[in-house]
Protein backbone atom coordinates (compact mmCIF):
# COMPACT_ATOMS: atom_id res chain seq x y z
CA UNK A 1 0.00 0.00 0.00
CA UNK A 2 1.27 3.44 -1.02
CA UNK A 3 -0.06 4.96 2.81
CA UNK A 4 2.74 2.22 4.17
CA UNK A 5 5.53 4.32 2.66
CA UNK A 6 8.06 5.49 4.62
CA UNK A 7 8.32 9.44 3.70
CA UNK A 8 11.70 9.07 4.97
CA UNK A 9 13.19 6.31 3.22
CA UNK A 10 11.51 8.32 -0.08
CA UNK A 11 13.47 10.98 0.42
CA UNK A 12 16.62 8.97 1.46
CA UNK A 13 16.72 7.93 -2.32
CA UNK A 14 17.83 10.56 -3.95
CA UNK A 15 20.69 12.82 -3.41
CA UNK A 16 22.38 15.75 -5.12
CA UNK A 17 24.38 14.18 -7.66
CA UNK A 18 23.05 10.12 -7.11
CA UNK A 19 19.87 8.42 -6.99
CA UNK A 20 19.34 4.89 -5.04
CA UNK A 21 18.81 2.37 -7.65
CA UNK A 22 15.77 1.54 -6.01
CA UNK A 23 14.33 4.41 -7.79
CA UNK A 24 14.33 2.11 -11.04
CA UNK A 25 14.09 -1.36 -9.11
CA UNK A 26 11.12 -1.16 -6.38
CA UNK A 27 7.66 -1.54 -7.35
CA UNK A 28 6.85 0.45 -3.92
CA UNK A 29 8.84 3.54 -5.36
CA UNK A 30 6.05 2.95 -8.58
CA UNK A 31 2.84 3.24 -6.14
CA UNK A 32 4.48 6.07 -4.09
CA UNK A 33 4.64 8.06 -7.67
CA UNK A 34 1.73 7.34 -9.11
CA UNK A 35 -0.02 8.86 -5.85
CA UNK A 36 2.65 11.67 -5.07
CA UNK A 37 3.19 12.58 -8.46
CA UNK A 38 1.20 11.34 -11.00
CA UNK A 39 -2.31 11.86 -8.72
CA UNK A 40 -0.80 15.39 -7.57
CA UNK A 41 1.09 17.40 -10.07
CA UNK A 42 -0.03 18.62 -13.93
CA UNK A 43 0.21 16.15 -16.07
CA UNK A 44 0.27 16.16 -20.36
CA UNK A 45 -3.11 14.13 -21.56
CA UNK A 46 -3.45 15.28 -25.03
CA UNK A 47 -3.50 18.38 -27.26
CA UNK A 48 -6.44 20.52 -28.45
CA UNK A 49 -5.93 19.62 -32.15
CA UNK A 50 -6.65 15.75 -31.61
CA UNK A 51 -10.16 16.62 -30.28
CA UNK A 52 -11.05 19.65 -32.21
CA UNK A 53 -14.74 19.55 -32.96
CA UNK A 54 -17.58 18.82 -30.32
CA UNK A 55 -17.79 14.63 -29.02
CA UNK A 56 -13.99 14.38 -30.05
CA UNK A 57 -12.54 12.72 -27.80
CA UNK A 58 -9.20 10.94 -26.94
CA UNK A 59 -8.59 7.93 -24.17
CA UNK A 60 -5.44 7.97 -22.00
CA UNK A 61 -4.03 7.38 -18.99
CA UNK A 62 -3.30 9.77 -16.11
CA UNK A 63 -0.52 7.84 -13.84
CA UNK A 64 -2.45 4.35 -13.90
CA UNK A 65 -5.97 5.55 -14.34
CA UNK A 66 -7.95 5.26 -17.10
CA UNK A 67 -9.42 8.81 -18.69
CA UNK A 68 -11.56 10.79 -20.82
CA UNK A 69 -10.50 14.00 -22.61
CA UNK A 70 -13.30 15.17 -24.83
CA UNK A 71 -14.50 18.38 -26.17
CA UNK A 72 -18.29 19.08 -24.92
CA UNK A 73 -20.83 20.47 -27.40
CA UNK A 74 -20.26 23.79 -25.89
CA UNK A 75 -16.30 22.86 -27.08
CA UNK A 76 -15.09 22.73 -23.49
CA UNK A 77 -12.47 20.57 -22.78
CA UNK A 78 -13.42 17.87 -20.25
CA UNK A 79 -11.24 15.36 -18.46
CA UNK A 80 -13.32 12.47 -17.12
CA UNK A 81 -12.67 8.97 -15.16
CA UNK A 82 -13.76 6.71 -17.42
CA UNK A 83 -15.48 4.55 -15.10
CA UNK A 84 -19.23 4.19 -14.92
CA UNK A 85 -19.96 5.81 -11.63
CA UNK A 86 -22.91 2.33 -11.18
CA UNK A 87 -20.44 -0.66 -10.61
CA UNK A 88 -17.63 0.75 -12.22
CA UNK A 89 -16.83 -0.35 -15.94
CA UNK A 90 -15.65 1.36 -18.50
CA UNK A 91 -17.44 3.42 -20.89
CA UNK A 92 -15.09 4.50 -23.58
CA UNK A 93 -13.28 1.97 -25.36
CA UNK A 94 -11.73 3.29 -28.06
CA UNK A 95 -8.36 5.42 -28.75
CA UNK A 96 -10.14 8.01 -30.37
CA UNK A 97 -13.06 9.02 -31.77
CA UNK A 98 -16.46 11.15 -31.64
CA UNK A 99 -19.33 10.24 -29.34
CA UNK A 100 -22.13 12.76 -28.18
CA UNK A 101 -23.14 10.17 -25.04
CA UNK A 102 -21.15 7.23 -23.44
CA UNK A 103 -23.14 4.09 -22.42
CA UNK A 104 -22.02 1.64 -20.26
CA UNK A 105 -22.90 -1.60 -21.93
CA UNK A 106 -23.15 -3.46 -18.69
CA UNK A 107 -26.49 -1.90 -17.65
CA UNK A 108 -27.04 0.77 -20.21
CA UNK A 109 -25.98 3.98 -17.85
CA UNK A 110 -25.85 6.94 -20.41
CA UNK A 111 -23.83 10.04 -20.04
CA UNK A 112 -23.65 13.38 -21.75
CA UNK A 113 -20.05 13.65 -23.33
CA UNK A 114 -19.83 16.29 -20.62
CA UNK A 115 -19.94 13.59 -18.21
CA UNK A 116 -23.52 14.53 -16.87
CA UNK A 117 -25.55 11.38 -16.36
CA UNK A 118 -27.86 11.31 -18.86
CA UNK A 119 -30.17 8.44 -17.16
CA UNK A 120 -30.56 4.70 -16.76
CA UNK A 121 -32.66 1.83 -17.85
CA UNK A 122 -35.80 1.12 -15.47
CA UNK A 123 -35.20 4.07 -13.07
CA UNK A 124 -38.33 3.97 -11.33
CA UNK A 125 -36.59 1.49 -9.15
CA UNK A 126 -34.27 3.92 -8.09
CA UNK A 127 -35.06 5.74 -4.66
CA UNK A 128 -36.85 8.97 -5.20
CA UNK A 129 -34.00 10.58 -3.63
CA UNK A 130 -31.29 9.37 -5.92
CA UNK A 131 -28.91 11.90 -6.80
CA UNK A 132 -28.15 11.93 -10.64
CA UNK A 133 -26.32 15.24 -11.04
CA UNK A 134 -23.75 13.67 -8.72
CA UNK A 135 -23.79 10.32 -10.58
CA UNK A 136 -21.91 12.10 -13.65
CA UNK A 137 -18.86 10.91 -14.78
CA UNK A 138 -16.35 12.19 -12.17
CA UNK A 139 -14.35 15.15 -13.84
CA UNK A 140 -10.53 15.36 -12.68
CA UNK A 141 -9.84 18.44 -10.32
CA UNK A 142 -8.44 20.35 -12.55
CA UNK A 143 -7.64 21.07 -16.21
CA UNK A 144 -4.87 23.07 -17.75
CA UNK A 145 -3.90 24.66 -21.31
CA UNK A 146 -1.31 26.44 -23.10
CA UNK A 147 -0.62 26.77 -26.52
CA UNK A 148 -3.19 23.91 -27.36
CA UNK A 149 -1.59 21.35 -24.79
CA UNK A 150 -3.81 20.10 -22.29
CA UNK A 151 -2.79 19.48 -18.52
CA UNK A 152 -5.19 17.44 -15.89
CA UNK A 153 -4.23 17.70 -12.20
CA UNK A 154 -6.40 15.23 -9.80
CA UNK A 155 -5.25 17.69 -6.32
CA UNK A 156 -7.99 20.00 -6.37
CA UNK A 157 -5.36 22.58 -5.32
CA UNK A 158 -1.63 23.90 -5.64
CA UNK A 159 0.55 25.54 -8.21
CA UNK A 160 -1.44 26.89 -11.20
CA UNK A 161 -0.35 25.24 -14.43
CA UNK A 162 0.99 28.65 -15.36
CA UNK A 163 2.91 28.42 -12.34
CA UNK A 164 4.01 24.73 -12.92
CA UNK A 165 5.31 25.30 -16.32
CA UNK A 166 7.34 28.42 -15.81
CA UNK A 167 10.14 28.67 -17.93
CA UNK A 168 9.51 25.76 -19.97
CA UNK A 169 6.37 28.07 -21.49
CA UNK A 170 9.00 30.11 -23.67
CA UNK A 171 10.21 26.91 -24.96
CA UNK A 172 6.60 25.35 -25.99
CA UNK A 173 5.82 29.00 -27.11
CA UNK A 174 8.93 28.59 -29.92
CA UNK A 175 8.15 25.22 -30.90
CA UNK A 176 4.65 26.15 -31.74
CA UNK A 177 5.73 29.44 -32.97
CA UNK A 178 7.81 28.12 -36.13
CA UNK A 179 4.22 27.86 -37.64
CA UNK A 180 3.32 31.48 -39.03
CA UNK A 181 0.00 31.27 -37.56
CA UNK A 182 1.35 30.10 -34.35
CA UNK A 183 -0.62 27.24 -34.31
CA UNK A 184 0.45 23.18 -34.52
CA UNK A 185 -1.37 20.00 -34.84
CA UNK A 186 -0.89 16.81 -33.85
CA UNK A 187 -2.84 15.29 -36.40
CA UNK A 188 -0.53 13.13 -38.53
CA UNK A 189 -0.78 10.13 -36.59
CA UNK A 190 2.00 8.16 -34.15
CA UNK A 191 4.31 5.74 -33.86
CA UNK A 192 4.32 3.69 -30.07
CA UNK A 193 6.69 2.19 -28.70
CA UNK A 194 7.46 0.66 -25.22
CA UNK A 195 10.29 -0.68 -22.72
CA UNK A 196 10.57 -3.02 -19.81
CA UNK A 197 11.42 -0.35 -17.79
CA UNK A 198 10.44 3.08 -15.10
CA UNK A 199 8.92 5.76 -17.16
CA UNK A 200 12.19 7.91 -15.63
CA UNK A 201 14.07 6.36 -17.73
CA UNK A 202 12.64 8.39 -20.71
CA UNK A 203 12.18 11.57 -19.09
CA UNK A 204 16.10 11.22 -18.22
CA UNK A 205 17.24 10.17 -22.06
CA UNK A 206 15.28 12.43 -23.26
CA UNK A 207 17.17 15.72 -22.18
CA UNK A 208 20.90 13.70 -22.03
CA UNK A 209 23.11 14.88 -24.19
CA UNK A 210 26.16 12.73 -23.14
CA UNK A 211 24.43 9.73 -24.72
CA UNK A 212 24.21 10.43 -28.66
CA UNK A 213 27.84 10.19 -30.08
CA UNK A 214 27.50 6.69 -28.14
CA UNK A 215 24.01 5.26 -28.43
CA UNK A 216 23.70 6.34 -31.71
CA UNK A 217 27.19 6.38 -33.45
CA UNK A 218 25.16 3.93 -36.01
CA UNK A 219 22.86 7.05 -36.78
CA UNK A 220 25.68 9.19 -37.30
CA UNK A 221 26.98 6.97 -39.59
CA UNK A 222 24.00 6.43 -41.82
CA UNK A 223 23.47 10.45 -41.58
CA UNK A 224 27.10 10.80 -42.56
CA UNK A 225 26.62 8.43 -45.95
CA UNK A 226 23.17 10.82 -46.58
CA UNK A 227 24.87 14.09 -46.26
CA UNK A 228 27.99 13.10 -47.37
CA UNK A 229 29.76 14.03 -43.56
CA UNK A 230 28.81 17.62 -42.80
CA UNK A 231 26.02 15.92 -40.61
CA UNK A 232 28.07 13.62 -38.65
CA UNK A 233 31.09 16.61 -37.98
CA UNK A 234 28.08 18.84 -36.16
CA UNK A 235 26.27 15.73 -34.45
CA UNK A 236 29.34 14.52 -32.88
CA UNK A 237 30.82 18.16 -32.25
CA UNK A 238 27.55 19.16 -30.98
CA UNK A 239 27.24 16.62 -28.32
CA UNK A 240 31.36 16.23 -27.19
CA UNK A 241 32.98 17.87 -24.15
CA UNK A 242 34.14 21.10 -26.29
CA UNK A 243 30.70 21.61 -27.69
CA UNK A 244 28.93 25.51 -27.12
CA UNK A 245 25.73 23.80 -26.59
CA UNK A 246 24.83 24.15 -23.11
CA UNK A 247 22.30 21.84 -20.82
CA UNK A 248 19.04 23.67 -18.90
CA UNK A 249 17.33 22.87 -15.45
CA UNK A 250 14.73 24.93 -15.68
CA UNK A 251 12.80 24.62 -12.34
CA UNK A 252 9.52 21.94 -11.52
CA UNK A 253 11.90 19.32 -12.99
CA UNK A 254 12.01 20.57 -16.34
CA UNK A 255 15.17 20.70 -18.26
CA UNK A 256 16.44 21.46 -22.05
CA UNK A 257 18.99 20.56 -24.31
CA UNK A 258 19.56 23.56 -25.80
CA UNK A 259 21.24 23.73 -29.14
CA UNK A 260 20.43 26.82 -30.44
CA UNK A 261 23.78 28.12 -30.17
CA UNK A 262 24.50 26.60 -33.93
CA UNK A 263 21.04 27.65 -35.30
CA UNK A 264 18.39 29.94 -34.71
CA UNK A 265 15.41 28.30 -33.51
CA UNK A 266 12.62 27.77 -36.53
CA UNK A 267 15.70 28.37 -39.29
CA UNK A 268 14.52 25.37 -40.35
CA UNK A 269 10.98 24.51 -40.26
CA UNK A 270 11.60 21.03 -42.53
CA UNK A 271 12.61 19.34 -39.39
CA UNK A 272 12.68 21.85 -36.69
CA UNK A 273 15.50 21.00 -33.77
CA UNK A 274 17.08 23.39 -31.82
CA UNK A 275 16.43 22.03 -28.72
CA UNK A 276 15.31 19.25 -26.59
CA UNK A 277 12.70 20.14 -23.96
CA UNK A 278 11.42 17.72 -21.41
CA UNK A 279 8.29 19.05 -19.08
CA UNK A 280 7.67 17.18 -15.83
CA UNK A 281 6.86 14.82 -15.38
CA UNK A 282 5.46 12.80 -19.02
CA UNK A 283 6.06 15.39 -21.83
CA UNK A 284 8.66 15.73 -24.19
CA UNK A 285 8.95 17.81 -27.29
CA UNK A 286 12.24 17.53 -29.49
CA UNK A 287 12.26 19.27 -33.07
CA UNK A 288 9.61 18.60 -34.60
CA UNK A 289 7.93 15.74 -32.37
CA UNK A 290 5.69 15.73 -29.29
CA UNK A 291 6.03 12.34 -27.44
CA UNK A 292 4.22 11.75 -24.12
CA UNK A 293 5.32 8.87 -21.52
CA UNK A 294 2.60 6.87 -19.68
CA UNK A 295 3.97 4.92 -17.23
CA UNK A 296 2.51 1.31 -16.88
CA UNK A 297 4.63 -0.28 -13.87
CA UNK A 298 7.33 -0.20 -12.37
CA UNK A 299 9.07 -2.42 -14.76
CA UNK A 300 6.79 -1.27 -18.03
CA UNK A 301 6.34 2.26 -19.87
CA UNK A 302 4.64 3.04 -22.99
CA UNK A 303 5.65 6.09 -25.01
CA UNK A 304 3.70 7.75 -27.78
CA UNK A 305 5.39 10.02 -30.71
CA UNK A 306 3.58 12.25 -32.48
CA UNK A 307 5.17 14.53 -35.09
CA UNK A 308 4.12 17.93 -35.29
CA UNK A 309 2.22 19.51 -38.30
CA UNK A 310 2.84 23.49 -38.57
CA UNK A 311 -0.38 25.22 -39.48
CA UNK A 312 0.15 27.39 -42.32
CA UNK A 313 3.11 25.43 -43.87
CA UNK A 314 1.16 21.84 -44.20
CA UNK A 315 3.51 21.44 -47.53
CA UNK A 316 6.25 20.45 -45.48
CA UNK A 317 4.79 17.75 -43.37
CA UNK A 318 6.01 15.09 -45.71
CA UNK A 319 9.57 16.09 -45.54
CA UNK A 320 8.59 16.56 -41.95
CA UNK A 321 7.83 13.07 -41.61
CA UNK A 322 10.23 11.24 -43.44
CA UNK A 323 13.10 13.62 -41.25
CA UNK A 324 11.11 12.53 -38.21
CA UNK A 325 11.40 8.51 -39.23
CA UNK A 326 14.83 8.51 -39.93
CA UNK A 327 15.56 8.48 -36.04
CA UNK A 328 12.17 8.12 -34.23
CA UNK A 329 9.76 5.24 -33.83
CA UNK A 330 10.57 1.43 -33.08
CA UNK A 331 11.58 1.24 -36.89
CA UNK A 332 14.05 3.90 -36.70
CA UNK A 333 18.26 4.50 -36.50
CA UNK A 334 17.90 6.17 -33.56
CA UNK A 335 15.07 5.48 -30.69
CA UNK A 336 15.32 1.92 -30.77
CA UNK A 337 18.56 1.96 -29.75
CA UNK A 338 18.01 4.35 -26.93
CA UNK A 339 15.18 1.99 -26.04
CA UNK A 340 17.55 -1.26 -26.02
CA UNK A 341 19.75 0.70 -23.31
CA UNK A 342 16.90 1.15 -21.05
CA UNK A 343 16.66 -3.05 -21.65
CA UNK A 344 20.03 -3.08 -20.43
CA UNK A 345 19.65 -0.79 -17.67
CA UNK A 346 16.79 -3.26 -16.38
CA UNK A 347 19.12 -5.96 -16.47
CA UNK A 348 22.64 -4.17 -15.17
CA UNK A 349 20.46 -2.66 -12.35
CA UNK A 350 18.97 -6.45 -10.71
CA UNK A 351 22.87 -6.33 -8.92
CA UNK A 352 22.99 -5.60 -5.80
CA UNK A 353 25.37 -3.91 -3.27
CA UNK A 354 25.76 -1.21 -5.59
CA UNK A 355 23.11 0.82 -4.65
CA UNK A 356 24.17 4.60 -5.98
CA UNK A 357 23.21 5.62 -9.87
CA UNK A 358 25.48 8.59 -10.64
CA UNK A 359 24.42 11.84 -12.01
CA UNK A 360 27.06 13.99 -11.03
CA UNK A 361 28.47 15.03 -14.31
CA UNK A 362 29.05 19.25 -14.11
CA UNK A 363 27.71 19.37 -10.35
CA UNK A 364 30.23 21.49 -9.50
CA UNK A 365 30.45 23.93 -12.31
CA UNK A 366 26.56 24.04 -13.33
CA UNK A 367 25.96 27.60 -12.70
CA UNK A 368 22.71 30.28 -11.99
CA UNK A 369 21.36 32.02 -15.41
CA UNK A 370 17.84 33.96 -15.61
CA UNK A 371 15.90 31.86 -12.93
CA UNK A 372 17.65 28.35 -14.74
CA UNK A 373 20.77 26.10 -13.94
CA UNK A 374 23.22 26.42 -16.99
CA UNK A 375 25.67 23.42 -17.57
CA UNK A 376 27.40 21.87 -20.69
CA UNK A 377 25.20 20.14 -22.97
CA UNK A 378 26.83 16.39 -21.73
CA UNK A 379 26.07 17.41 -18.44
CA UNK A 380 23.65 15.91 -16.22
CA UNK A 381 21.86 19.33 -15.18
CA UNK A 382 18.54 18.47 -16.31
CA UNK A 383 18.48 15.00 -14.99
CA UNK A 384 19.34 16.55 -11.50
CA UNK A 385 16.63 18.84 -11.88
CA UNK A 386 14.06 16.46 -12.23
CA UNK A 387 14.83 14.43 -9.65
CA UNK A 388 15.34 17.33 -7.34
CA UNK A 389 11.39 17.88 -8.52
CA UNK A 390 10.83 14.37 -8.03
CA UNK A 391 12.14 14.50 -4.55
CA UNK A 392 9.80 17.28 -3.48
CA UNK A 393 6.62 15.54 -4.59
CA UNK A 394 7.65 12.32 -2.91
CA UNK A 395 8.44 13.80 0.54
CA UNK A 396 5.58 15.78 0.35
CA UNK A 397 2.92 14.80 3.21
CA UNK A 398 0.59 12.25 1.65
CA UNK A 399 -2.91 13.99 1.28
CA UNK A 400 -1.10 17.48 0.47
CA UNK A 401 -2.11 19.28 -2.26
CA UNK A 402 0.63 19.65 -4.93
CA UNK A 403 3.54 21.37 -3.43
CA UNK A 404 5.62 24.47 -4.48
CA UNK A 405 8.19 23.09 -7.49
CA UNK A 406 10.35 26.74 -6.94
CA UNK A 407 13.14 26.91 -8.90
CA UNK A 408 16.49 25.14 -8.62
CA UNK B 1 1.53 -13.51 -73.00
CA UNK B 2 3.04 -15.89 -70.28
CA UNK B 3 0.61 -18.15 -68.93
CA UNK B 4 -0.44 -16.96 -65.23
CA UNK B 5 0.25 -20.38 -63.74
CA UNK B 6 3.61 -19.66 -64.79
CA UNK B 7 3.57 -16.63 -63.45
CA UNK B 8 2.61 -17.50 -60.14
CA UNK B 9 5.39 -19.87 -59.59
CA UNK B 10 8.20 -17.59 -60.29
CA UNK B 11 6.70 -15.11 -58.03
CA UNK B 12 5.76 -17.39 -55.50
CA UNK B 13 9.91 -18.61 -55.37
CA UNK B 14 10.74 -14.95 -55.47
CA UNK B 15 8.36 -14.39 -52.20
CA UNK B 16 9.92 -17.78 -50.75
CA UNK B 17 13.27 -16.99 -51.57
CA UNK B 18 12.79 -13.37 -49.98
CA UNK B 19 12.10 -14.88 -46.93
CA UNK B 20 14.69 -17.00 -46.66
CA UNK B 21 17.50 -14.43 -47.21
CA UNK B 22 15.59 -12.10 -44.68
CA UNK B 23 15.34 -15.22 -42.17
CA UNK B 24 19.13 -16.19 -42.28
CA UNK B 25 20.32 -12.23 -42.55
CA UNK B 26 21.59 -11.81 -46.49
CA UNK B 27 20.41 -8.46 -45.97
CA UNK B 28 22.49 -7.82 -49.17
CA UNK B 29 21.21 -10.24 -51.15
CA UNK B 30 17.68 -9.26 -50.28
CA UNK B 31 18.41 -5.35 -51.62
CA UNK B 32 19.02 -7.13 -55.18
CA UNK B 33 15.55 -8.19 -54.97
CA UNK B 34 14.51 -4.64 -55.33
CA UNK B 35 14.05 -2.01 -58.07
CA UNK B 36 16.10 1.64 -58.18
CA UNK B 37 12.80 3.07 -57.64
CA UNK B 38 11.62 0.97 -55.18
CA UNK B 39 9.86 2.05 -52.09
CA UNK B 40 9.34 -0.33 -48.71
CA UNK B 41 6.51 0.84 -46.67
CA UNK B 42 5.80 -0.33 -42.92
CA UNK B 43 2.50 2.48 -42.21
CA UNK B 44 1.98 3.03 -38.23
CA UNK B 45 -1.52 2.76 -37.08
CA UNK B 46 -4.85 3.92 -39.22
CA UNK B 47 -6.81 2.24 -41.41
CA UNK B 48 -6.32 3.86 -44.20
CA UNK B 49 -2.47 5.14 -44.22
CA UNK B 50 -1.42 7.85 -46.11
CA UNK B 51 2.38 8.33 -45.92
CA UNK B 52 2.06 11.94 -47.30
CA UNK B 53 -0.09 12.90 -44.54
CA UNK B 54 0.44 10.45 -41.58
CA UNK B 55 3.52 9.23 -39.72
CA UNK B 56 4.79 5.55 -40.82
CA UNK B 57 7.19 2.74 -39.23
CA UNK B 58 9.34 2.72 -42.43
CA UNK B 59 8.99 4.32 -45.38
CA UNK B 60 12.15 3.94 -47.07
CA UNK B 61 12.98 4.63 -50.86
CA UNK B 62 16.00 2.73 -52.55
CA UNK B 63 18.73 4.89 -50.77
CA UNK B 64 17.67 4.73 -47.31
CA UNK B 65 16.88 1.22 -47.46
CA UNK B 66 20.26 0.53 -48.03
CA UNK B 67 21.07 2.56 -44.80
CA UNK B 68 18.77 0.54 -43.08
CA UNK B 69 20.82 -2.51 -44.18
CA UNK B 70 24.19 -0.80 -43.47
CA UNK B 71 23.23 -0.04 -39.93
CA UNK B 72 21.73 -3.37 -39.17
CA UNK B 73 24.73 -4.62 -40.05
CA UNK B 74 27.12 -2.92 -38.24
CA UNK B 75 28.41 -3.08 -34.96
CA UNK B 76 26.36 -0.29 -33.56
CA UNK B 77 23.14 -0.72 -33.76
CA UNK B 78 22.55 -1.99 -30.42
CA UNK B 79 18.80 -2.45 -30.81
CA UNK B 80 20.39 -5.80 -33.34
CA UNK B 81 22.92 -6.37 -30.63
CA UNK B 82 22.50 -9.41 -30.18
CA UNK B 83 20.54 -9.81 -33.80
CA UNK B 84 17.09 -11.01 -34.11
CA UNK B 85 16.77 -14.76 -34.81
CA UNK B 86 13.80 -14.99 -37.03
CA UNK B 87 11.63 -17.82 -38.86
CA UNK B 88 8.70 -16.53 -40.91
CA UNK B 89 5.73 -17.61 -42.89
CA UNK B 90 4.52 -16.25 -46.37
CA UNK B 91 1.29 -17.73 -47.23
CA UNK B 92 -2.11 -16.53 -48.66
CA UNK B 93 -0.10 -15.77 -52.11
CA UNK B 94 -2.84 -14.14 -54.51
CA UNK B 95 -1.36 -12.67 -57.80
CA UNK B 96 -3.16 -9.82 -59.78
CA UNK B 97 -3.74 -9.94 -63.17
CA UNK B 98 -0.23 -8.92 -64.89
CA UNK B 99 -0.55 -5.23 -66.77
CA UNK B 100 2.44 -4.61 -68.80
CA UNK B 101 5.27 -5.41 -67.16
CA UNK B 102 4.20 -5.08 -63.30
CA UNK B 103 1.61 -7.15 -60.96
CA UNK B 104 0.22 -6.74 -57.61
CA UNK B 105 0.55 -9.87 -55.49
CA UNK B 106 -0.97 -9.83 -51.73
CA UNK B 107 0.11 -12.51 -49.07
CA UNK B 108 0.54 -12.93 -45.41
CA UNK B 109 2.80 -13.02 -43.40
CA UNK B 110 3.61 -14.89 -39.96
CA UNK B 111 7.35 -13.57 -38.39
CA UNK B 112 8.47 -15.30 -35.27
CA UNK B 113 11.38 -13.26 -33.89
CA UNK B 114 13.29 -14.42 -30.78
CA UNK B 115 15.55 -11.83 -29.18
CA UNK B 116 17.42 -11.19 -26.34
CA UNK B 117 15.21 -13.93 -24.34
CA UNK B 118 11.97 -13.06 -25.66
CA UNK B 119 9.92 -14.41 -28.82
CA UNK B 120 7.53 -12.02 -30.23
CA UNK B 121 5.14 -12.79 -32.88
CA UNK B 122 3.84 -10.81 -35.61
CA UNK B 123 1.15 -10.92 -38.61
CA UNK B 124 0.75 -8.78 -41.82
CA UNK B 125 -0.88 -8.51 -44.38
CA UNK B 126 1.65 -7.55 -47.44
CA UNK B 127 1.52 -6.13 -50.64
CA UNK B 128 3.63 -6.03 -53.24
CA UNK B 129 4.48 -4.74 -56.79
CA UNK B 130 6.45 -6.83 -58.91
CA UNK B 131 8.37 -5.77 -61.81
CA UNK B 132 9.82 -7.81 -64.78
CA UNK B 133 13.27 -6.39 -65.63
CA UNK B 134 15.25 -9.48 -66.22
CA UNK B 135 13.37 -11.68 -63.55
CA UNK B 136 10.82 -10.02 -61.29
CA UNK B 137 11.99 -7.52 -58.93
CA UNK B 138 10.12 -5.83 -55.88
CA UNK B 139 8.91 -2.27 -56.82
CA UNK B 140 6.66 -2.02 -53.85
CA UNK B 141 6.35 -3.83 -50.48
CA UNK B 142 3.97 -2.41 -47.93
CA UNK B 143 3.75 -4.59 -44.86
CA UNK B 144 0.30 -3.69 -42.84
CA UNK B 145 1.05 -5.26 -39.23
CA UNK B 146 -2.08 -6.35 -37.84
CA UNK B 147 -1.17 -4.68 -34.75
CA UNK B 148 0.14 -1.14 -36.46
CA UNK B 149 -1.33 1.12 -33.58
CA UNK B 150 -0.38 -1.13 -31.04
CA UNK B 151 3.02 -0.47 -29.04
CA UNK B 152 6.67 -2.32 -30.08
CA UNK B 153 9.69 -2.77 -27.91
CA UNK B 154 12.24 -2.99 -30.88
CA UNK B 155 10.99 -3.25 -34.48
CA UNK B 156 13.83 -2.95 -35.91
CA UNK B 157 13.80 -6.56 -37.74
CA UNK B 158 13.35 -6.17 -41.56
CA UNK B 159 9.61 -7.39 -42.32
Amino acid sequence: MESDIDGAWLASLVEEGRVRAEIYTDPRVFEAEMARIFARTWVYVAHESEIPEPGDYKTVTLGTQPIIVVRDKERRIRVLFNRCRHRGASVCQREAGNALYFRCAYHGWTYECDGQLLGMPYASRYDPGFDREAMGLAPVSRVGTHRGFIWASLAPDGPSLDEHLGLAKGFIDAVVDVSPVGEIALTAGCQRYGYDGTWKLQMENGVDGYHPNFVHQSFATAMKKLFAGRFTADFSAAFSDSSPAVSRDLGHGHGVLDMRCFAPYGADERNGGGFNLAVFPNLIIIGAQVRSIWPVAWNRTDVVVQPVVLKGLEHLTEQRLRTHELFYGPAGFGQPDDAEIFRRLAQGLRARGLEWVDFSRGLGREHAEEGMLVGQVTDEVPQRGFYRMWRRLMTAPAGAGVTSGGRP
Amino acid sequence: MIALAVVRDEIEALLYREARLLDERRFGEWLDLFTPDAVYWVPAGGDTPDPTRHVSFVYDDRQRLELRVDRLLGAHAWAQDPPSRICRAVTNIEVGEPAADEVDVHSALTVVEVRAGRQSLYAARCRYRLRRDDGWKIARKEVRLVNRDDVFDNLTLLL
